[in-house]
């Protein structure tokens, strides 16, 4: 899989433990039924301690362990301040994870779902995030990935076997071609040879995959 | 409702927000109270293959390209520097331009110089020259740098930090933070 390659018009990168992508997933797919097109969905496992440092809290602000700086700490509660305003005025529930958690497993299940039936990857993605963002979903647990790919009404045989093996040596390769393609962060898109990240890119991948017509739009929320 | 905006002349994203920051303002019809907010570099230290150091090139890298493309998207001259920028001096000029009332004309003319390359945000006599064709008179500006500016633009930093802005620009409208252009839509609607 070449990471800026794909037959689908439309490449999104994700990761289920940021809360950027997850307030991304609802206008990202409205993409998808407005223009009948596919999405290639993939995974982009975030290292958030390489760049922005690690934390463990107790769930109600107080901060139990701290390798951040205070330039990091800052960045890290305005992007929490300002993605749950987002959530709020969205009615979607969003609470700070309490340390970084390891998503690659919950990935694993998106290249799975993905492979196997995208109607389930979209039903398996909405409910992963929206559990985990209310902290009420372990990603870490590989029983929880295949009872949510279950949900979603994807097959799951095999899965656990995909999880240890094929998907965890797809998932790992994809991540080692992220950084020299640069990708960096999620949620990013690719559209006709162009690389955007966050959404408030979503009106320019709008404007591409509506065919480019009329002026370019500026980024906005 | 007022509309405070920080900003720091050396900044591209700031840069890229003036055109709009100015057209929504003349749409709600308010004025723009602009404010420095003195960035301090980001230096980093380490090991420049270790994986925090190659996100953070992979990042800037990605920046830069899009960027570039808003800058066309807007039409504007955007010249990307080769070396950081030291916008001391224009960050203060923009207090001394405040203090007069001229902050606008201030802001829109020296963005525009700064960032096609025409004007250094560093040099004395080309902020004063920008000084003058917002309206200011300069005389004093050379005291004002070597005496009050320092003090005066951590105060505005440190209040800017006191908000919680990481970066520039930065907007205050009804108690509440915004950084980026990206939130204008979600201010223009609190301005009307």
């Amino acid at each position: 899989m070449h990471p800026l390659e794909s037959t689908a018009p439309l490449i999104v990168y994700i990761d289920y433990k940021s809360p950027y992508a997850f307030l991304a997933l609802e206008p990202t797919y409205q993409l998808e039924d407005d223009f009948g097109v596919e999405i290639d969905w993939r995974p982009l496992t975030l290292d958030i301690p390489s760049y922005a440092g690690s934390a463990k809290t107790d769930g109600k602000g107080k901060v139990l362990e701290s390798q951040r700086s205070p330039s990091q700490w800052a960045a890290v509660k305005y992007a929490y301040r300002d993605a749950k305003r987002t959530a709020r005025a969205r009615g979607m529930t969003l609470k700070g994870t309490t340390k970084i958690w390891d998503s690659s497993l919950a990935a694993i299940g998106l290249l799975w779902a993905k492979d196997k039936d995208p109607a389930g990857l979209r039903r398996y993605s909405f409910s992963v995030y929206e559990q985990f963002w209310r902290r009420e979903l372990d990603i870490e647990d590989p029983s929880v990935i295949e009872r949510e790919l279950r949900k979603a009404d994807v097959s799951t045989e095999g899965f656990q076997d995909y999880l240890a093996g094929v998907g965890r040596a797809r998932h790992d390769a994809l991540q080692d071609q992220l950084h020299p393609s640069g990708l960096f962060g999620v949620p990013t898109y690719i559209v006709e040879d162009q690389m955007f990240f966050g959404r408030e890119h979503l009106p320019v991948v709008r404007w591409y995959l509506g065919g480019q017509s009329g002026p370019v739009p500026d980024i906005a929320y | 409702m007022n509309l405070v905006v920080y900003i720091d002349f050396k900044s591209p994203a700031a840069r890229l927000a003036i055109g709009p920051t100015c057209a929504l303002a003349d749409e709600c019809g308010i004025p723009v109270d602009w404010r420095p907010y003195h960035l301090k570099p980001r230096r980093r230290t380490g090991d420049a293959n270790s994986k925090g150091a190659i996100h953070a090139r992979v990042r800037a890298e990605y920046r830069q390209r899009e960027q570039a493309f808003y800058a066309r998207q807007q039409n504007i001259r955007f010249v990307q520097p080769t070396t950081p920028l030291d916008s001391f001096v224009a960050n203060a000029g923009l207090l001394w331009a405040a203090r007069a009332g001229r902050g606008d004309s201030y802001v829109e003319d020296v963005f525009e110089r700064i960032w096609a390359a025409e004007l250094d945000p560093s040099s004395q006599a080309e902020v004063s020259a920008a000084l003058a064709r917002a309206g200011c008179a300069s005389d004093g500006f050379e005291d004002y740098l070597a005496n009050e500016a320092e003090t005066a633009l951590r105060r505005h930093a440190d209040e800017a930090l006191e908000l919680g802005a990481v970066d520039v620009p930065a907007y205050v409208v009804a108690d509440d933070l915004f950084v980026g252009r990206e939130h204008l839509p979600t201010i223009r609607s609190l301005l009307k």
